[in-house]
């Protein structure tokens, strides 16, 4: 049987609380818009309240930050998670803690789902841009492959405690506001973005810095790329051309 | 001259030195002001010869009095000079910093005047960062051998890593290629460093913390391979174990030598292979995190074997010691297995109190079984498989071509 949810965090949970009983037979978790019951799909309606009990079993067992820990591996955008997800859970509740150290498929991939976001998520701390806009708010456009928009914001609000940052994903079409203490999501606006006078001075500060660097003796753009993948080079003011 | 032009020269004065880690310090921003300093690290580009750039990498000036061989900004090299003012170094930092394309701030530079007076420009810029411009990112700062220990000390309150350069590992290399510079007061200024920090560590169930001094530790870098009587791989392990154990580094920096002069007592066709630079920070990783003595490592030998890594090298000439059963074997044994690290040494153990490990988990485990199905046994491993003896080992695991081997172009053609 397939379950399919509503595509929330509290929706993956429920799953995980409901299936319990049908742990043998569970087929794909996907998530899915419409709350229609299809051939061999089985809908679940996502409740809080078993969310929450999910959460509380899971922080028992594992640490308060395994939950953090599990949203991250949501997040991923690999085929596998949300199933990956369940089935842990479900091991978990069975087998108890040491379930997490087996080397069992539904963990591996969990694991593996935790680690990739992470690392990409990691990346972009790094690899984000920031452009300034006229009005003084620092804007960054990236299209990261996970979801980790989320993840990231944090990060830059306690960095620049005083900015008023402008995140935006751009598959995905959202935008991460911080501003005054305070971190939201939101759709992406239409409007294009206007920067300020100095933007194009500095970046190209930035290029010749970054154009000085290089040892040419010991030139290896294949290593480059691999710290350094090719989607993200849109969004990074050194890879575009100089003036 | 305009600052681009500053930026340039200074940028490309500073790109042979190696250091470009932001990892170490954390310190929390406290709701005003610019910047924190996350103790992972992080890198913000990688310039096309694939190293990283973490940090705002630049010299204060490339005017210097000393007349060191290896070095492009020496006295007597005719190329464009340029200085700073502290007021552009920190205008550069603040402006990069606030659009993320950097960590923090690396700032060395050439000895103009006089040590005294580089290391107050250094100050400068430290000050004008920290207390008028409210930054509290990473700043990384080259102490000048041979200033005036208070000023080392100063400076050690403003940034989060000093690091002095002892260039080379035998003081004989550095009297030769660096006449001016002085192994004793080096080693004097790294001695003052060590001794403050320690100092200065917070003492538990004391009151308050005293002030971070140098919080990321310090850290140097030595030149591989330059002129005729360059140290060999041996005492260049010995001098970075030394380091790490009596001066308290947190790392030692390996730069393979690039022949940028042409002229005596480096001669210029000496460039070093990159390949030996990655053995000795393959080597550099076993003494620090690995429980390896330099000693162990070279053995009777003077150099590291270029077609095997450090690790395998060391288990196929003491095979006495494998194969080891990874359900049995201590944290200790399995370190020691090549194409077991820390971490898929780590899950093993986790992962064997549940269950018993078969040969077949160990890759999901992270386990690089190219190396390490030579030196392991476990539940269920075809028996047909490896040979068991050390010479056969290392004809199978010996690089037949080298991958890091720098072509030159003349051979290419060839």
């Amino acid at each position: 049987m397939n379950y399919l949810f509503d595509g929330s965090f509290d929706g993956l949970l429920t799953v995980a609380f409901d299936t319990y009983a049908q742990r043998f037979d569970l087929g794909d978790v996907r998530e899915c818009p419409m709350q229609t019951d299809l051939l061999g799909d089985r809908y679940i309606a996502t409740s809080p309240v078993k969310a929450q009990r999910v959460k509380a079993f899971l922080a028992r067992q594992q640490g308060e930050d395994f939950c953090i820990r599990v949203k991250t591996a949501f997040l991923s955008c690999r085929a596998a998670r949300f199933s990956a997800i369940v089935r842990t859970i479900h091991l978990l509740r069975q087998q108890g803690s040491e379930a997490l150290h087996l080397v069992h498929e539904a963990v591996l991939e969990f694991l593996a789902c935790e680690k990739e976001v992470s690392r990409e998520q990691h990346r972009f701390l790094g690899l984000l841009r920031f452009q300034e806009l006229a009005d003084g708010t620092l804007y960054a456009a990236f299209e990261p492959k996970h979801h980790v928009l989320a993840l990231v914001m944090p990060h830059f609000a306690r960095r620049f405690p005083r900015e008023r940052l402008l995140l935006v994903d751009e598959g995905r079409g959202l935008a991460g506001c911080c501003a005054n203490g305070r971190v939201w999501l939101q759709p992406l606006g239409k409007d294009a973005p206007v920067f300020s006078a100095q933007e194009c001075a500095c970046q190209e500060l930035w290029r010749t810095f970054f154009a000085a660097l290089v040892i040419r003796e010991r030139f290896n753009p294949r290593l480059q790329r691999q710290h350094m993948p090719k989607y993200t080079w849109k969004n990074l003011p050194e890879m575009q051309p100089r003036m | 001259m305009e600052l681009a032009d500053k930026l340039r020269i200074l940028a490309d004065a500073a790109k042979y030195d190696v250091s470009c880690s932001s990892s170490g310090s954390h310190r929390v921003n406290p709701g005003y002001g610019m910047g924190n300093a996350q103790a992972c690290g992080i890198c913000h580009s990688w310039t096309a010869d694939g190293r990283c750039i973490s940090l705002l990498k630049v010299l204060y000036t490339n005017v210097c009095t000393y007349d060191c061989a290896y070095c492009v900004n020496r006295r007597s090299n005719d190329i464009e000079r340029a200085s700073f003012t502290p007021d552009e170094v920190a205008r550069l930092t603040m402006d990069f910093y606030r659009r993320n394309y950097i960590e923090g701030l690396f700032l060395s530079s050439a000895v103009a005047v006089s040590a005294d007076r580089t290391m107050e420009r250094l100050i400068r810029v430290a000050e004008i960062l920290r207390q008028r411009e409210g930054y509290f990112g990473y700043i990384h700062m080259k102490a000048i051998p041979g200033a005036d220990l208070a000023l080392v000390r100063r400076l050690g309150y403003l940034v989060d890593r000093l690091s002095i350069n002892v260039e080379f590992a035998t003081p004989a290399e550095l009297a030769l290629l660096a006449p001016d510079k002085k192994a004793d007061s080096i080693e004097r200024a790294m001695l003052c460093v060590r001794d403050r920090k320690l100092e200065n560590l917070p003492v538990p169930y004391g009151r308050g913390r005293p002030p971070a001094f140098v919080p990321a530790g310090q850290s140097t870098q030595m030149i591989v391979g330059a002129g005729e009587n360059a140290g060999s791989d041996r005492d260049i392990l010995l001098r970075a174990q030394a380091l790490y154990s009596q001066m308290q580094l947190k790392r030692v920096f390996y730069s393979a030598y690039i022949p940028v002069n042409q002229s005596q007592p480096c001669p210029p066709r000496a460039a070093v292979p990159l390949l030996r630079e990655h053995r000795l920070y393959q080597a550099d990783w076993l003494l620090r995190f690995y429980g390896f003595s330099a000693e162990e490592m070279m053995g009777q030998q003077t150099a590291l074997d270029l077609s095997l890594d450090p690790k395998t090298a060391w288990a196929v000439s003491n095979y006495v010691h494998f194969p080891v059963d990874v359900n049995r074997a201590p944290y200790e044994a399995l370190l020691r297995v090549p194409g077991i690290g820390v971490l898929s040494a780590r899950r093993i153990i986790a992962s064997r109190r549940v269950a018993r490990l078969h040969y077949d988990q160990l890759r999901p485990l992270g386990v690089v079984m190219a190396r390490a199905k030579y030196f392991v046994v476990a539940e269920g491993k075809p028996s047909q498989a490896v040979p068991s003896h050390p010479e056969g080992i290392y004809r199978k695991l010996a690089a037949p071509a080298n991958p890091y081997q720098q072509v030159s172009f003349w051979e290419a053609l060839a």
